[in-house]
């Protein structure tokens, strides 16, 4: 390796990072959020109660559908566990004729309201209120939320191609990374930037290389199949082979009563030895009517494909599970399931969230290390402010502004009325509204001031947010000490570490004369 | 605009300068080992002609491997951030633009054409 190229290398790992760090970050932050979007949810409708009974939500839920939905072609009952204590009922009606079908388990598409339900530990539905909840940032990690899909999508490809040169580029320039992990560097200015960032680097760089290749490879799969019209006439040829596509039975007619889904279920995991995350039951009502039930993904990565299909008049099995996935079905879900840790139980999930945490932090760190190292060469009157000045504001604006905006989302969701229509889209409305106030702020206040200011904030409203919860909530924070409800302590004691966190660095900020 | 430049530069003689290291590299400043006008045609060249290369390159690949046809796709899909990452990584390492312009042009050429031709004489699925 030439120093050329090494050169040529920390340049592209500089401007990559400059030119996409706040999308990288945006990406990484929403990510690291939607490692726990169901248990976002469950705390953004809390008029959910904790209790869970899945044999009375389940036959609670086909009891609802029966009613509600009887003549639709698939019902999904999506079934309650320690991350959501309510049974997720969804239905599709059936198609008319000529009408193109709808792609099974269509994970990125979230289901309309009016086809969608929650059934609690009663068997009864809950009236909750409206919120995208964890879905908001599960949304926002590919989506923008407000920006339309090409744009988006052309965007989160680009950033995350980017992301996958500074990586690289930056291992190839740190050379002696880890002996520099453990070298004694002076605790200020651009040291201080240069250091947390290759902290922070270090820490989780498995993680890191993991969570960047699993992700450029699921867009793969979308962007670039270009693999696929080498070898296959059409992609659904290939599609099929390497998710087979359930059979569907031919609508006889003829009505028939459903055997028992909850007896239906152990059978399943007896067969497996372990748990079912969801039951879909196709043709209800009729003749034809089949139960297929998914197994959980907890404790596997390579998980998909493991479903059982029986026959919903006599209970008996009709696809059996002898069928092994493809090793190319097999590798696809690896990758899938490894980015979006499916498979990871609480103390995974935890540690996933923490590298997360981590990785957000890297590139916060090395966006504020390109304005510390140029900071001193605005005394030279040649030096172009305009790209610096550019740089300095949009990072208050996103590394401080974005977690103001999603403070100021979790408050919405508690204090704004119930009733008001489309209150969903009026909670996030807010918080965008806050990000905005945020980036006016930085562009009006001196730099310094402005990173005090907006991570003050959001400190505050981190901090305060417990304490919201408490008085408007059913479950609030003293409740739920006394009734050891983890999912809201975990809630509460993570917005009190990131309030910490920021007031620390508010303060720590507001106590030098430079960053 | 840049792929303009881009093309000029290639069909300016002497542009392709065999393996000589770019001696501006050398001259100047150590914050910026790339020269300015450059550096459009290579971003151009890393994304465009990167996508070009890394999808042809997995295409020949989910051919020519001894796999069964749909692990063979997998793996080439799996194997393309890579394929990327590598043209990029060359985009802005080669010692001029034009040269980087060039071999990403060519393995695109060469690659696509050698599938075709596979396609041709073996059908698909």
């Amino acid at each position: 390796m030439t120093s050329t190229f090494r050169l040529a290398m920390r340049w592209l790992h500089t401007w990559t990072g400059v030119v996409f760090g706040w999308i990288i970050f945006l990406i990484f932050f929403n990510g690291t959020a939607a490692y726990f979007r169901q248990e976002i949810t469950t705390w953004m409708k809390p008029e959910l109660t904790a209790s869970i009974d899945r044999a009375k939500s389940v036959s609670g839920a086909v009891a609802f559908l029966k009613t509600k939905a009887p003549d639709a072609e698939a019902w999904t009952i999506s079934l309650p566990d320690e991350r959501s204590p309510v049974a997720d009922v969804t239905w599709q009606p059936k198609l008319k004729t000529g009408q193109a079908p709808a792609r099974e388990d269509d994970d990125f598409q979230l289901p309309p309201p009016e086809r969608h339900a929650l059934i609690d530990s009663n068997g009864r539905p809950v009236a909750t209120r409206d919120t995208d909840g964890g879905d908001y940032f599960y949304q926002f990690h590919f989506g923008f939320h407000y920006l339309p899909g090409f744009l988006s999508v052309l965007l989160v490809f680009m950033a995350s191609l980017a992301l996958m040169v500074a990586l690289t580029t930056g291992l190839i320039t740190h050379r002696r990374l880890f002996a520099g992990f453990f070298t004694f560097r002076q605790r200020q200015g651009v040291r201080l930037w240069l250091n947390a960032h290759t902290t922070f680097a270090v820490l989780a760089l498995p993680f890191h290389l993991m969570i960047t290749y699993t992700g450029v490879g699921i867009l793969m799969f979308f962007l670039m199949p270009w693999a696929v019209f080498a070898t296959y006439a059409s992609p659904q040829a290939f599609n099929s082979i390497v998710e087979p596509h359930q059979h569907i039975p031919p609508v006889t007619g003829h009505t028939a009563s459903l055997f028992p889904v909850t007896t239906v279920l152990s059978t399943a995991e007896a067969i497996w030895g372990g748990r079912a995350e969801r039951v879909r039951i196709t043709n209800p009502g009729d003749a034809s009517v089949t139960i297929t039930i998914d197994r959980h993904l907890t404790g596997l990565v390579a998980g998909k494909g493991a479903s059982l299909t029986f026959n919903g008049v006599t209970g008996a099995l009709v696809h059996p599970a002898t069928s092994e996935p493809s090793m190319a079905a097999t590798a696809t879900a690896a990758v899938f399931n490894l980015h979006e840790g499916h498979f990871a139980q609480p103390a995974l999930r935890w540690l996933l969230f923490l590298s997360g945490v981590i990785g957000t932090a890297m590139i916060a760190s090395g966006l504020i290390l390109w304005t510390e190292k140029r900071r001193r060469k605005l005394l030279d009157p040649d030096y172009p402010r305009r790209g610096f000045r550019i740089v300095d504001v949009l990072n208050v604006a996103v590394i401080a502004g974005y977690p103001l905006a999603t403070a100021a989302l979790f408050w919405a969701n508690r204090l704004l009325p119930i009733s008001i229509t489309s209150r969903a889209n009026a909670e996030i409305l807010c918080a965008f509204v806050c990000w905005g106030l945020s980036l006016v702020w930085s562009v009006v206040r001196p730099s310094r001031k402005a990173w005090v200011e907006v991570f003050g904030v959001a400190a505050v409203l981190f901090l305060s947010l417990p304490f919201v919860n408490a008085v408007t909530a059913p479950r609030g924070t003293l409740t739920n000490l006394t009734h050891g409800d983890a999912l809201y302590i975990g809630f509460d004691l993570v917005s009190l570490a990131l309030g910490a966190t920021f007031a620390i660095v508010a303060l720590s900020v507001g106590q030098r004369d430079h960053l | 605009m840049s792929i303009y430049a881009a093309a000029r530069s290639l069909l300016a003689p002497g542009s392709c300068q065999g393996g000589q290291p770019n001696k501006d590299v050398l001259k100047s400043s150590p914050r910026s080992p790339l020269r300015k006008r450059d550096v459009a045609s290579r971003v151009c060249a890393a994304f465009f002609g990167g996508y070009g290369a890394a999808s042809t390159v997995s295409m020949l690949l989910a051919r020519v491997m001894p796999l069964a046809k749909a692990d063979a796709t997998t793996v080439a899909i799996l194997l393309t951030p890579i394929l990327y990452l590598l043209a990029i990584l060359w985009a802005f390492s080669a010692a001029s633009p034009s040269r980087a312009w060039a071999v990403l042009v060519a393995i695109t050429v060469i690659a696509g054409g050698m599938t075709y031709a596979f396609i041709l004489m073996g059908g698909r699925l």
